[in-house]
This record gives C-alpha cells, sequence and structure tokens, in this order.
C-alpha cells in the first residue's frame, strides 16, 4: 500500500507550547499554544485545544478555543463547539450551529490572500524595524544615536 | 412562512417586555410601552432601503432580496439568500445562504455560514440569547391588538 505523504504534526492533548509554531504541512493542535502558528497545510485545533495565537494556515478547522486572529488562504471551519475570539479573514467559511465568535468577519473572493499578504508584510515590518541596519560592507551598523 | 398554533410570546424590541399574542396575530402594540411592534415574519423579495426593519418574528431575504438598512432587529431569527447590509440584532439563530453576500454588524446567540457566503463585518456570536429579566404578561387580550 502506497504511503501517503501527508504527515501531521501533533501538539498532544498534555503539551503547552509558548512561540512560534511554523509547521510546513498539517497540524493538529489537541493541546494550548501561546504564540503564534504558522502551517502550510489544514491546522486543526481539536476540541481540547486552546490557543492564544494569531494563526497563519492554508486551511484551518476549530473544534476549540482560540483567542486571536486566524487568516487563511483558502478556508475556516468552525465547527459546533468552537470558541473564536479575535478576527477571522479566509476565502471561504463554514459555521456550524453553536460556533461561538467575537470579532470581525472578513470573508469573500480575495479577501484569505489579501489577509495572508496583509499578515506577510506586517511580519516584514516588525522583521525589519526589529533588525540592525546593515553597511555595505555585510557589518551591522551602529546605532544611529547612542548617547 | 412560519405556521403558528396557539397563543405564542413575543419579546417587545423596544423595552423587552415578555407578552402573549394570538396565533394570527400580525401585528400588536406593547402592554408595557405602547409601541406598535410588528409580529409577523418579514419576507424580503427585492431591493429593500429602508431606515430600519424590527419584528418580533423571523426576517427572511430571499436570493433576489436585498436589505440595506441601518439595522434589522428580528426576536426569531434571520435567514439570508440575498444580500444584508446592516445591523443586525437577533435573538434567535441567524442563517447566512452559500450565495449571500453580508456586510454589517451582527449580534445573535448562534449562526450558520454556509461555505461561499461573502461576509464582511463585526460578529458578535457568544451562544446567548440577549437577557431578557423582564416579567411575562399572560393576559392575551392585553396585547392581542389586531389578532
Amino acid at each position: 500500500m502506497a504511503e501517503s505523504d501527508e504527515t501531521t504534526t501533533v501538539i498532544a492533548a498534555e503539551a503547552q507550547i509558548k512561540g512560534e509554531l511554523i509547521f510546513q504541512g498539517a497540524a493538529s493542535i489537541l493541546g494550548k499554544v501561546d504564540g503564534k502558528i504558522t502551517a502550510k497545510g489544514n491546522l486543526h485545533v481539536a476540541e481540547r485545544g486552546t490557543c492564544k495565537a494569531q494563526i497563519d494556515a492554508d486551511d484551518v478547522e476549530i473544534d476549540g478555543t482560540i483567542e486571536g486572529d486566524v487568516t487563511a488562504t483558502q478556508g475556516v471551519q468552525l465547527n459546533a463547539t468552537a470558541q473564536v475570539r479575535g478576527d477571522i479573514v479566509a476565502e471561504k467559511m463554514i459555521t456550524a450551529e453553536g460556533a461561538t465568535i467575537v470579532g470581525h468577519i472578513n470573508v469573500g473572493p480575495g479577501a484569505g490572500k489579501d489577509g495572508a499578504k496583509a499578515a506577510a508584510a506586517k511580519a516584514v515590518e516588525v522583521a525589519a524595524a526589529t533588525r540592525p541596519a546593515m553597511t555595505p560592507g555585510g557589518h551591522p551598523a551602529e546605532p544611529a544615536s547612542i548617547k | 412562512m412560519r405556521q403558528r398554533s396557539g397563543p405564542c410570546t413575543v419579546h417587545c424590541y423596544y423595552c423587552g417586555w415578555r407578552f402573549e399574542v394570538s396565533a394570527r396575530a400580525q401585528s400588536t402594540s406593547c402592554p408595557k410601552c405602547n409601541r406598535a411592534l410588528m409580529v409577523s415574519d418579514i419576507v424580503v423579495q427585492k431591493l429593500s432601503p429602508v431606515s430600519s426593519v424590527q419584528t418580533c418574528g423571523r426576517v427572511v431575504v430571499k436570493r433576489s432580496g436585498r436589505v440595506i438598512a441601518k439595522n434589522v432587529t428580528a426576536q426569531l431569527g434571520v435567514e439570508v439568500l440575498g444580500v444584508m447590509n446592516a445591523d443586525v440584532a437577533s435573538t434567535g439563530p441567524v442563517v447566512i445562504g452559500p450565495k449571500a453576500q453580508w456586510k454589517g454588524r451582527c449580534v445573535a446567540p448562534t449562526v450558520v455560514v454556509n461555505k461561499g457566503a461573502q461576509i464582511a463585518g463585526y460578529f458578535e456570536i457568544t451562544g446567548k440569547a440577549p437577557s431578557s429579566s423582564e416579567g411575562v404578561e399572560s393576559p392575551t387580550d392585553a396585547a392581542d391588538a389586531s389578532g
């Protein structure tokens, strides 16, 4: 039997992670994450999963709790047990009866891509602001004004 | 259209007072604040540019319907298959159809979003209907103005 190339990273129910998580494929969160999550595949937040995080992914399926903004280039699916407190930007969205949402929703053609672009631009801005300027020789420049 | 049988309880959308009306009532007046209330469902099948839409029943926007209003208040729920451009407050479920376009705030206990809907706005879906601490006035003759 041929094995699927798709591998899913699982954050187990007992795990608590603080920081930035970057998944190259699909991921499933059953534990607690505090920080930022970026996934290049499907991201599933299980019923007992809790994320206090900004989430960027292709597809996001939510059964658990999220406190933070969710940006999906393709779609967001909120199942009946989902609780989201934050803004949602996606190309498509499905919400089941019983899900709770408090935040701005921007769903429609182009919304997910624009949201992802905006998030990427913001990340670049933040990185540029925190990175020291480089001299022509490739060495980090001294800060402009140190007194 | 909803078929009622027997007296049914409605909430005044001005003061929150609960009272009973007969099944055939189309409109009534609140026995507490004396303001006129629409009891029947509102079905929108074409462009409806109004300042506000209020009913103790449901608001249904058909595929060809467009509601462009400042605010929409419905006690039993809102179903949108066409265009909704308003701030919506509902104590019943809100259903957004697959080809619906929604722009504006939404405050409701529960929402169902079908795949393909286009949404832009702030959503406050808390799972709880707005509290109605006011009492119930049971005599139907006090309220049934036109039934």
